[in-house]
């Protein structure tokens, strides 16, 4: 009794042994029937006789057997794989090492990846958490100069023509002081129309929003506030509504809280006011109002955008409207918000993938080698009877399983790398705070893992059980097998891996002399030891010019008191954040067409303020106690603006003159501006971005009409050597000596603004260099994992290469210039795709160009030295080779 | 109680395991041994013999094995399986108390059991 019964593997097979086994007794009864003296054609007839009807015997036996079949085979299916789930166990048991390696990378990548898809589902693609996110859209209009805004008259006629639009509102942020509650605070809200609530399309979480009643004529004074400013301020007070606020000065009725999803414009969320506009302001054309609107149904983008359109045109009536076009621009206003981020956490992504990539093909490359080396065990079941999908199901389910571990850890990974990358990356990215590993965040983990072990399982498990059974065998120990096509297939693995190394290191080389070009870059303001903080002198206890010029005197006073002459107020600093308003200027004189005219950024200062700022002074002098209200009038101008106006290097005691209304007496004329001074262009606005241009005014001479918006609101700059606790206390008790109720607020010092307004370039850098070395250390262990597999498959070879004269350093040769094939290949397939991204990159460039070649030749170097490193080990061996040894074997 | 179908089949199944308690059979030597141990009485169609055997095999009672027959060809034999062993002590305890009570009754004179 031979071989053991095998389960058929199909119902025709099932049909086919029952067949047989009739035939089989009709054949035996009739040899009996004819032992008993019968004719063999009789006996053949009576056999089938005895035997009864056929068809039927058959059907029933065949209606059990199928039944049998089918959940024979469903119990297979369940105990085959808990067979190969164990036997995986074992195998990768065995091999810790290389477990732990391939887990490691896994957990790595994947781990990586899902932190960063975190992040950039927080930042980027999580939309507003209001209903129907994709139709609450930002409306602006935008000018020649690509500034954008919407004017008074603009939203007049938008409000009340536009049909694109369930909802339309208006939105302006404002700063107030909160006092009442201990230390006054400074806090940040929206001033809005009344339909922003239907835009947003939320309801409060306690009380009411704002509606119709608190926008009437006489209507009590009422706010709403937002959750974040609910709990800091007021305890999460549950009798919140009904009570009464000090918002500068005013006194406020709560009438409800709104969720937290309210808080859409980052943190200017603390409150909302309701403001309606004037009809004198009907004819406004200066564009400082923000519209939000809610799509009506059945409405596209582009129809709003036309619609919109439309009325800005007909309302256009100035007469260089043909020379300096405005559009429309209508984008959802998730878009809006993330847009400035977008590009980075999107290249942090890709560059994250790319890793995942090169840890894929690496693992599915010590995948094949292990193969190889179970070709034999390979070729051994198969001769047990297990066929080549079973080959091929085991090896898989032995990948899948590392996969599985390895993505479970690299959750883990992900989470941990999560908080680290929100601990590295700056705190205004709007949402950072939001990020969480969340259910997307998984699934995708879970999606890679998958992607991963198909990448990584199918095909190496493909060719390691497609063995050639006999070879296999006969060559017993010393493997052999895999074939060309397999070692192919390996070298691609390692080119592409090294291609994607050189791309990413490529970028991150980009980046890093990006960062060294910025640290080289004057400022041109000093960041040492200067303190800022600002405050605000709200209208109702400082309704005037005067009063308002007598608290910054008396605040100023105080500061000096506590800590010296080196303290002065601006209304701008550089880095604050703020564009600065600008304002046109000529050469006084000159006529004064609005085409000629220069737009400065406007700062009004109180002397000492150039050498407080560390201001680097080229020409004539600052501000002294003599420029008051009633002298000459005085500016300051940089070196940006002299060359605008067509001043060069003689504008000190030339006069400008600036275009708009506040430069003008009541009959028009405008006032003479004296140059006393130039300073070398500050880059208030960032190391990377251009310094504009930039005109300095005494605060005390500063405008009447310009008092409400530049005057009311300025930084205290102090620069002490004492440490910046001690001078910011300083200036805390300075502020409340002549003023309780004044909140002091955004105390940096300017080296915390610098690094601020690096940090996202900063994290970019720093993350993007550790991809970089991440990747070379796979690509590293890649092409060991390849040459030394390949040295082991060749050792015969060598044996024969000795034997036949070679020396051991015509061997290292040889297999040096086996791994400088695969490097050179790699650098070629890398080089053409790291220009390629760079090019994608060059926004983010600064002071070096997408294609610059010492950062390639950088990158090809290191990746050139790596593989020859990788390579040393192999080599060496080879070089060791024992012709004795590999002959006789 | 069971119909004559019924009490055949369960008949011929206490039959064939009993048939295999001295070793693998195939179907052919199943119906052999069943022929000649009943004198030729029971198995009127020797067909039927093998919807019981496939029934018994998918209850997992006897267990299938290819070997070679006794003319050299490949012949499907079975084995009885441990739990057909265990169901068979149990089957011929029920069959002779089932006979037991047919015979006594059988053998009742008078119309009320006593």
């Amino acid at each position: 009794m031979g071989w053991r019964f095998r389960l058929p593997s199909s119902k025709r097979q099932l049909a086919r042994e029952l067949d047989e086994e009739m035939a089989l007794h009709l054949e035996l009864r009739a040899q009996a029937l004819a032992q008993r003296g019968l004719a063999p054609h009789a006996a053949r007839l009576e056999a089938e006789r005895l035997f009864g009807d056929v068809s039927t015997v058959r059907a029933d036996c065949l209606a059990i057997d199928e039944a049998h079949h089918t959940t024979r085979s469903r119990w297979n299916a369940v105990t085959d794989f808990v067979h190969d789930v164990r036997y995986a166990t074992r195998a990768l048991l065995r091999d810790r090492a290389f477990t732990l390696l391939v887990c490691g990378i896994f957990a790595l990548g994947i781990g990586a990846a899902t932190a960063l898809f975190s992040v950039y589902d927080a930042v980027v693609l999580r939309p507003l958490d209001v209903p129907a996110p994709g139709r609450v859209m930002w409306a602006t209009m935008v000018d020649a100069d690509d500034n954008d805004g919407v004017s008074p008259a603009l939203w007049f006629a938008w409000s009340e023509r536009a049909k694109s639009f369930s909802s339309l509102s208006r939105v302006r942020t404002t700063a107030t002081t909160l006092t009442g509650l201990g230390t006054p605070s400074r806090v940040e809200g929206l001033l809005v129309s009344e339909g922003f609530f239907s835009t947003l399309d939320l309801p409060a979480s306690r009380g009411r929003r704002l509606d119709a009643r608190d926008f009437a004529d006489g209507a009590a004074p009422v706010v709403v506030i937002g959750t974040s400013l609910w709990r800091q301020q007021f305890g999460s007070d549950p009798a919140i509504v009904g009570r009464s606020i000090t918002l500068d000065g005013e006194t406020r009725t709560v009438v409800g809280v709104l969720p937290p999803s309210a808080e859409v414009l980052g943190s200017a969320s603390a409150f909302w006011l309701p403001e309606r506009l004037s009809d004198g302001l009907r004819t406004n054309l200066t564009p400082f109002l923000s519209v939000v609107g809610r799509l009506r149904d059945g409405t596209t983008v582009a129809a709003a955008q036309a619609e919109l359109q439309a009325i800005l045109t007909a309302l256009d009536t100035r007469p260089d409207r043909a020379a300096r076009p405005v559009h429309v621009r209508v984008t959802p206003l998730v878009d809006y918000l993330t847009a400035p981020f977008r590009d980075r956490v999107l290249l942090l992504f890709v560059a994250v993938l790319c890793l995942l990539l090169i840890g894929a093909v690496n693992v599915a490359n010590l995948l094949m080698a292990r193969g190889a080396g179970r070709a034999r065990e390979m070729a051994l079941r198969a001769s047990l009877g297990a066929s080549r999908g079973r080959l091929v199901r085991q090896l898989f389910t032995e990948h899948v399983l590392l996969s599985m571990v390895g993505g479970l850890a690299g959750v883990g990974v992900g989470v941990w790398l999560m908080r680290g990358l929100v601990a590295v990356l700056p705190e205004d990215l709007p949402r950072v705070s939001r990020t969480q590993l969340s259910g997307t965040s998984v699934a995708v983990a879970v999606a890679l893992t998958m992607v991963a072990a198909l990448v990584a399982g199918l095909l190496p498990a493909w060719r390691t059980a497609a063995v050639d059974l006999r070879s296999a065998l006969q060559d017993g120990g010393r493997g052999a097998t895999a074939g060309a096509a397999h070692d192919r297939l390996r070298r691609a693995f390692v080119v592409a891996e090294m291609a994607m190394t050189v791309v990413l290191l490529v970028a991150a080389g980009l980046l890093l002399r990006s960062a060294r070009a910025l640290g080289g870059v004057a400022p041109g303001f000093a960041v040492d030891s200067v303190v800022t903080a600002r405050y605000a002198l709200p209208s109702p206890a400082y309704p005037g010019p005067a009063e308002v010029q007598g608290g910054h005197a008396r605040l100023l006073a105080a500061a000096r008191e506590q800590l010296g002459e080196r303290v002065a107020l601006s209304s701008k600093i550089p880095l604050d954040g703020n564009s600065g308003g600008g304002s046109g200027f000529v050469v006084y004189g000159n006529a004064t067409g609005r085409q000629d005219d220069v737009n400065a950024a406007l700062r009004l200062t109180t002397p000492g303020y150039v050498e407080t700022m560390g201001l680097a002074l080229t020409r004539g002098r600052d501000f002294t106690a003599a420029d008051g209200a009633s002298a000459a009038r005085v500016v300051i101008i940089s070196e940006g603006l002299a060359r605008r106006l067509g001043l060069g290097d003689d504008a000190l005691g030339r006069f400008i003159a600036g275009t708009s209304s506040p430069f003008r007496d009541s009959t028009g004329t405008p006032y003479p501006w004296r140059i006393v001074g130039v300073v070398r262009d500050p880059r208030d606005w960032g190391l990377r971005n251009d310094p504009q241009p930039q005109l300095f005014m005494p605060l005390a001479q500063t405008p009447a009409e310009m008092w409400e918006w530049s005057g009311r609101e300025v930084h205290l700059v102090a620069r002490s050597s004492q440490p910046v606790a001690v001078v910011r206390s300083s200036l805390a008790a300075a502020v409340n000596r002549v003023d309780p109720t004044l909140a002091l607020y955004d105390v940096q010092t300017m080296q915390q603004r610098l690094t601020a307004s690096l940090a996202l370039e900063r994290a970019n850098t720093i993350l993007l260099g550790a991809l970089g070395v991440a990747a070379l250390v796979l690509a590293l262990t890649g092409l060991y994992g390849v040459v030394s597999y390949g040295v082991q498959q060749r050792g015969a070879e060598f044996g024969v290469r000795l034997a036949l004269g070679a020396t051991p350093r015509d061997l290292v040769l040889l297999v040096a210039r086996w791994s400088g094939r695969l490097a050179a290949a790699g650098l070629a397939v890398g080089i053409p795709l790291a220009l390629a991204a760079s090019w994608t990159l060059r926004g983010l460039l600064f002071g070096v160009g997408s294609a610059d070649v010492i950062t390639l030749a950088a990158a090809s170097l290191l990746v050139a030295l790596v593989a020859g490193a990788s390579a040393l080990i192999p080599a060496r061996r080879a070089a060791r080779t024992s012709p004795n040894s590999v002959l006789r074997a | 109680m069971a119909s004559d179908a019924d009490l055949l089949r369960s008949t011929l199944d206490l039959l064939v395991l009993k048939s295999l308690t001295w070793g693998p059979r195939h179907g052919y030597g199943v119906a052999e041994w069943v022929h000649q141990s009943t004198g030729g009485h029971l198995l009127i169609e020797e067909g039927t013999l093998y919807p019981a055997l496939h029934r018994l095999e998918a209850r997992g009672w006897i267990e299938p094995e290819w070997g070679v027959s006794e003319n050299n060809r490949r012949a499907k034999f079975y084995r009885l399986a441990p739990k057909g062993r265990s169901a068979l002590r149990a089957e011929v305890s029920t069959w002779e108390r089932y006979v037991a009570a047919v015979a006594r009754a059988l053998a009742q004179t008078t119309p009320v059991p006593a």
